[in-house]
């Protein structure tokens, strides 16, 4: 149940943000400028959201101090922002909880969570009154009325009603976090319980006034393409996220307008993935372990590593193809810096830990960068054209599913029982890793992706993970080579990195 | 038949500012306002920053919204059909 996605004005709102701290970054005028920057984006939005433009102000302070990679720390409020510039630019913050609720922006949403509606027949058998154990539920004016001061939120009437006039409400950020790691607080303002969040990302996406928002990067690249040689890995869903459907040779352009020195597919380490995991399986499926799990989806592998920690030897040891391909540009140049790009939130995190890779962006990060920059991809004339060596399976990685076919693809010829299935969203994935747990399910391997239709349904993805999804399949269409055993390249470069193919 | 030539910009700054949105909500304009548009990609309006921005009959509008542009389409072509009428 992949929902619509648009850009809407809370949207519009970071990414402007985010462009304005990169134009800054880009001029080299961040430290005189920054100061005026709240006052200069709330001229630019064409209308008023909140109560007054001092909050507005105060609002646009704190997504600037997250644009600049900064968290939302109590010792950071009410200092200039050029106070916190020089401090920022030490990039204190980027190596964990990513997600954060910027708090003047949370609306505290005062949800009472049962709520009669104007269905309400006010019948005689009143099942919601007999059914409510706090006596909560009264007649006022032909309609049954819940009295919020006594109401436990049990939910008892909502079942109870036979016209289904009693309806459940959450708080979108809560209904969007399928794990239960973002609660109210006292002061009804969003929290992260960070023992449980796995970064996904997804209230972030949830979250009608944009009050939940990632840390981000842009300022740390920006000051690497300006002085060193950079090396940009991209996630197979970046087909079409600048707006060129299915080329992708403007997207390729655009990367060496910026100064990337050179670009390479993630895809080619889902290639090295592939060939690896699929042997791992063979040694430790049936013998070590009655089941194994994918490992490339960092969401999910905090999922197992929080939520359901003795499970932690079923995930494949095999890295994710980010990392692949990090160690293996870092084997050939020492010195070159590393960037990762991709739709991911949990990736952040994931790439700061790998100890290899020097910054991460998302796609609508890069895409402020180019915007920032005065370059328009659609202007451009390309000529640039992917590797060949690449294989179909490995830029399937991208959509929820690639990753069991792309293994499917070397393990048919196996003798082995191989019964794998996958899952997308954490309530699916937790769903399948309770009844592996619990030695009810038929399978042996599990995919598992944390967003909703896998990578292109991303938080950090400009374009509708329906329409990618379709551009990477037309892509693939074009592609030569079928499956990672296809990718002599990729073959070769495992060879290379051997045992470092392990966490 | 179509007499409007509809340009919806799709420079990266609009992009980001979600003009692949404007023309996904073209799929929901009635088929008897669509026959009368000519819809065409434009790589840039000049007025980047201001985005998402279209140029509809030779009028450029800007900040537009998916409600927006409906209305403005439907708003320019009552206009015409009016004119044709004679009402």
């Amino acid at each position: 149940m992949a929902v619509n996605r648009h850009v809407t004005e809370p949207v519009k709102l970071k990414r402007r943000v985010l462009t304005e701290v990169a134009r800054l970054a880009w001029q080299g005028k961040l430290a005189e400028e920054i100061d005026d920057l709240p006052e200069k984006l709330l001229s630019m939005g064409k209308e008023r959201y909140r109560c007054c433009e001092f909050k507005e102000k105060a609002i646009y302070a704190e997504r600037i101090k997250l644009a600049l990679g900064l968290g939302q720390k109590e010792e950071y409020k009410k200092k200039r922002l050029s106070e916190l510039l020089p401090k920022a630019l030490e990039f204190p913050d980027l190596a964990d909880n990513q997600v954060n609720v910027i708090n003047v922006a949370c609306e505290g949403c005062p949800i009472n969570k049962f709520f009669v509606t104007n269905a309400c027949q006010n019948c005689l058998a009143h099942p919601c009154r007999n059914s409510c154990p706090r006596d909560a539920i009264s007649v006022v004016q032909n309609q049954a009325y819940i009295d919020q001061n006594r109401c436990l939120e049990c939910g008892m009437c909502k079942r109870s009603c036979p016209y289904g006039a009693i309806i459940e409400i959450n708080r979108p950020c809560e209904a969007s976090c399928q794990i239960g790691a973002i609660k109210a607080n006292t002061d009804r303002k969003a929290t992260i319980d960070l023992e449980k969040c796995v970064e996904c990302g997804a209230c972030m996406v949830g979250c009608p006034y944009g009050a939940i928002s990632d840390k981000s990067q842009i300022v740390k690249v920006i000051e690497f393409l300006k002085t060193e040689k950079v090396y940009a890995i991209i996630a197979p869903s970046f087909i079409g996220q600048l707006g060129q459907k299915e080329n992708p040779g403007p997207f390729l352009k655009a990367m060496e307008l910026l100064g990337f020195t050179k670009v390479v597919e993630a895809a080619l380490g889902a290639d090295i993935v592939a060939l690896e995991e699929s042997e791992e399986f063979i040694h430790k499926v049936p013998k070590e372990l009655d089941f194994m799990t994918s490992s490339c989806c960092p969401g999910f592998v905090n999922l197992v590593d929080k939520h359901f920690p003795d499970l932690k030897k079923h995930v494949s040891s095999t890295v994710s193809p980010m990392v692949a391909v990090a160690k293996y540009l870092k084997q050939e140049d020492r010195e070159g810096k590393i960037v990762f790009i991709g739709p991911c939130v949990a990736k952040k995190t994931e790439a700061y830990a790998s100890g290899v890779i020097d910054a991460t962006l998302t796609f609508e990060e890069l895409t402020a960068l180019l915007v920032a920059k005065d370059i328009n991809v659609s202007e451009l004339e390309a000529t640039q054209e992917l590797s060949e060596d690449i294989s179909r399976s490995g830029r399937g990685f991208a959509e929820a599913g690639g990753v069991k076919a792309a293994l499917n693809g070397i393990m048919e010829k196996s003798e082995l029982t191989w019964k794998p299935v996958n899952a997308q969203g954490l309530k699916e994935c937790s769903q399948q890793l309770k009844e592996l747990i619990r030695g009810k399910s038929e399978y042996n391997f599990l995919e598992g992706m944390a967003c909703q239709g896998g990578c292109v349904g991303g938080p950090g993805a400009v374009v509708d993970g329906k329409f990618t999804g379709r551009f990477l399949q037309k892509l693939c269409q074009k592609t030569v080579r079928e499956k990672a055993t296809d990718n002599t390249v990729a073959q070769e470069i495992r060879k290379k990195l051997g045992t470092d193919l392990h966490r | 038949m179509a007499i409007l030539k509809l340009e919806i910009c799709s420079g990266t700054s609009c992009h980001l500012m979600g003009s692949f949105d404007l023309y996904r909500s073209l799929d929901f304009l009635p088929r008897d306002y669509k026959e009368y548009l000519e819809i065409v990609k434009v790589p840039c309006l000049g007025k980047c920053g201001e985005g998402p921005n279209i140029r509809l009959g030779g009028k450029t509008y800007t900040h537009m919204t998916p409600e927006e542009i409906k209305l403005v389409i439907k708003r320019e072509i009552d206009k015409l059909r009016g004119g044709k009428d004679g009402c």
